[in-house]
């Protein structure tokens, strides 16, 4: 079941997207930058966890989440580690992908030549 | 008479027999622009995006079933291979292909952010590793970078503020 709800809230979050790009008309840096906005504000009022329990990657793999990790990282090192803790803490759960991204794309930079 | 463009500001293109003011030529222009077709669009972000998000959760079932990890402990690794698919693909320049068709269905997982960076990376290339590769690779995914650690720095803040200690 959760398959099911992981295709479905995840296309429903980049449908989101396209509308923003498509009727409010933003680039899609301003798409994206607002999306993990969205996803950070969502965590602080406790919304994005209960819908990645329903709905798994759906609600974890598109960028919203993002903005949630960064908060979530800097609240739980707060709470552990006190006020310092929200410097401290914003890349904690980001770290695998944001590493992951950097390291890929350098490996593919220097191997691959650019299309078109 | 075919017209020649000249791009003055406030000159007036000779089209056709026709005189027209920047205003005018605009509104002819954005009646012969196609039309963005907002619901085929939304269908192909829809499915796209929603196989890229069914994709996660098969391999997030993989580590779970196989390493013995919890969700949250498999969310990581199942970004990381994510990503390490979009590398390839755009490396390959497949994935730009998927993203003219799919549109956000692409570009809002965090294969789309791994697409910005390495798809930067590769074509600045030619500006050699550090200015071109190293400097680039963060001119679409930084903006993404700065505005989440601005928020979740804020909301942080009112956490301590508040004195919430980070309880959600």
């Amino acid at each position: 079941m959760i398959f099911l709800w992981a295709f479905l809230i995840g296309g429903l979050i980049c449908v989101v997207g396209q509308l923003m790009m498509d009727v409010l008309k933003l680039t899609p840096a301003h798409t994206m930058s607002s999306l993990v906005v969205a996803g950070a504000v969502m965590d602080a009022i406790g919304w994005y966890d209960p819908l990645v329990k329903f709905a798994g990657a759906g609600a974890s793999v598109p960028i919203t989440s993002f903005g949630n990790s960064l908060v979530h990282g800097a609240l739980t090192e707060l709470q552990r580690d006190g006020w310092i803790g929200v410097i401290t803490g914003i890349f904690d759960v980001t770290s695998a992908g944001i590493s992951a991204a950097i390291i890929f794309s350098f490996l593919a930079a220097l191997v691959a030549r650019p299309k078109g | 008479m075919p017209a020649k463009a000249k791009n003055k500001p406030g000159a007036r293109v000779k089209l056709n027999h026709l005189l027209l003011t920047e205003q005018e030529y605009k509104q002819v222009a954005d009646q012969h622009k196609p039309k963005t077709n907002i619901w085929g669009n939304c269908l192909r972000a829809f499915l796209v995006g929603g196989l890229i998000c069914l994709l996660g959760q098969c391999i997030q079932q993989l580590f779970m079933t196989f390493a013995d990890m919890t969700a949250r402990e498999a969310a990581s690794p199942t970004v990381a291979v994510l990503i390490f698919i979009s590398v390839v693909l755009t490396s390959l320049g497949v994935y730009d292909k998927i993203a003219q068709w799919a549109g956000a269905g692409t570009a809002v997982p965090v294969t789309g952010f791994a697409n910005s960076m390495c798809s930067s990376a590769i074509e600045s290339k030619a500006e050699g590793l550090v200015l071109g590769v190293g400097a680039n690779m963060f001119k679409l995914a930084g903006s993404v970078i700065v505005f989440g650690v601005v928020a979740a720095f804020i909301v942080g803040v009112i956490h301590v503020i508040f004195g919430l200690g980070g309880v959600h």
